[in-house]
This record gives structure tokens, sequence and C-alpha cells, in this order.
């Protein structure tokens, strides 16, 4: 082989990996993500508030923890921003910003609103964006600051969602 | 071969001082030679008869010369004795030195091997300081960062 055509060949697998990793970061860009506040509790469902039960294949999933039941209070679908992070609002107290790093891993910043507006810095995790395509959910929780034994859980996964494998 | 150079062989033969070489020629001839048989049996009956008879000289040992070899002996085990008292005090001057490096070593180990662990968890996110603990459930595919 003559160097001209090992020249020619190797600009060309080049090329087909820089569009491979142009087509990744699109394609990852383009990712929906859900984004659900669930409050978890022993107690019944309060009448008159219309809150839905989450959904059996995810409460499977949470089945360590103790509560008996658990209700979504708040349920959003959101893209994730490159360069800035997406904000996403699930509550007067609870925000959580979604950016995609690197094309690889989807970043989870988690604030805390308190009561005068200044919003403080909780967490920030990651997770592979590979893992949610494969079903994997991100889970942020805590012990509820207003109700004795009760729980607040922020759960990220893919959207549509996929069962986990 | 000649008388006395073959009865000087016989000798050396019976006392087993010959070469490999000799020795096959003399036994040719002892396989020929009745006579040389039976002076070969006579070297050796004589030989015999001589390490059996031959009397044992011992020197007398005098009393300083006895106890000169106890004070040797005695002597001898404490220089054994301090060579391993020796080697035993190195062995403690370096435990000195090595107990300590070895503490030091797995408080290190203690404290970075979680911070590796939960660096691991988190993904390599320098700031979830208000994350207590995270759980990962490889079966279910959920991780869980429970926050205070």
């Amino acid at each position: 082989m003559t160097i001209w055509k090992r020249w020619v060949r190797g600009m060309a697998v080049l090329a087909m990996a820089g569009f491979v990793s142009m087509a990744g970061r699109v394609c990852a860009a383009g990712s929906e993500y859900r984004v659900q506040l669930v409050w978890g509790t022993d107690e019944a469902r309060p009448e008159g508030k219309d809150l839905k039960p989450l959904d059996e294949a995810t409460r499977n999933r949470l089945r360590q923890f103790r509560w008996k039941n658990y209700f979504v209070t708040q349920s959003k679908t959101s893209t994730a921003g490159v360069k800035e992070p997406t904000r996403v609002v699930l509550s007067d107290q609870c925000q959580v910003d979604l950016r995609e790093v690197d094309a690889t891993h989807l970043e989870v910043r988690m604030f805390n609103v308190k009561p005068g507006g200044e919003t403080k810095h909780v967490a920030s995790k990651r997770i592979g964006l590979a893992e949610l395509k494969k079903g994997e959910i991100m889970v942020y929780g805590g012990d509820s600051k207003d109700r004795w034994e009760d729980c607040w859980m922020v759960i990220i996964g893919s959207h549509p969602p996929v069962p986990a494998k | 071969m000649k008388t006395s150079e073959l009865t000087l062989d016989l000798q050396a033969y019976v006392d087993g001082e010959l070469e490999a070489g000799r020795r096959a020629e003399v036994e040719r001839v002892l396989s020929d030679d009745a006579a040389a048989r039976v002076l070969v049996e006579d070297l050796r009956r004589l030989g015999e008869i001589v390490r059996e008879h031959e009397p044992i000289h011992r020197v007398q040992e005098s009393r300083e010369f006895y106890w000169s070899q106890i004070q040797r002996r005695i002597e001898q085990e404490e220089r054994a004795e301090a060579r391993a008292s020796g080697s035993a005090s190195r062995a403690v001057h370096w435990l000195r030195w090595l107990v300590p490096a070895l503490g030091v070593a797995a408080v290190a180990v203690m404290v970075t091997l979680p911070r590796q662990r939960v660096a691991e968890l988190a993904s390599g996110t320098p700031s979830g300081e208000f994350v207590s603990v995270t759980f990962r459930s490889d079966s279910e595919g959920v991780t869980v960062h429970w926050v205070d």
C-alpha cells in the first residue's frame, strides 16, 4: 500500500470517528428525562388531594425503603442543556438543574429554595447517559422536614421510562 | 611379572591402593596363580590380626587441658548468644520504625479508601456536601443519594 493510500484511509477513519462523536452529542442533547417529586409516607392518600401513586415498576425498584405509600406530587419531562443547565421547578421548595456533561453523563444539581427565595445548592451528582438509556434511575431522597417519619424523593430517569434490565 | 614386584602389587591390592588397570592385571594373575591367591589370603588375614590387636595409645589429658576445653566451650556458647541477641536487637530497632510506619499507612488507607468509594459512587462530582449516604442496587439499576 502506498503512503498516499494510507493517508487517505487514515483521514477517512478520523472523519468517521468525528462524525460518530458529533452524532452522539446531537443524539444525547436531544434526550428527554423524567423528573418526579415523590412523597413517601405510611399514611393513606389525604382526602381532597389529587395525588397519583408512584407507578408500580418504580415502586418495586424502591422496595428496600420502608414507606407504605409513594405519591407523585410533581412529574415533569425535560431535556438537559449542554452548555447551560436546564432548570426544572418541582415545587416552591425544590428545583433541579439538568446538564449533559461531555456527552457521557447527566449532571443533576439539586437546589432547596428557602422561604425568602434564596436558592441553596444541596447536591450535584452524575449518572451515565448509557446507563439511563438502559433504564437506570437516580434518586435524591431525604427525611421530610414538615412531616415526622415521611420522606421526599426526586427520581430522575429517561423519558419515556425504560424498564430496568 | 617378577616375584618381588608381584608381591608388592599383591600387598597394594589387598590394601586397595592399586589403580584400576593395575588391579585388573593383578586379578588376572590371581585367577591363574594359586600361590598368589594363597599369599593374598595370608596378607588379608595378617591385616585383620594386626587391626584387631593393635594397641590404642591414649594421650593423658592434663587437668589444665580438661578445664581449658570446658572454658573454650563456654566461650563459644557466649559468642553464639551474643550473635543471636545482636540480630534480635537489630530486629527490634527495625520494628521500632516499622510499627509506627505501618500504623500511619493503615490510617492513610482507612482515610482514603472510603473517599475513593464515595467518589466512585458520586461519579466524580465534587460538591455533594449534603449527601450523607449513597445506596446502589445493581439488580434494580437504582442509585439513591440520601440528603441530610
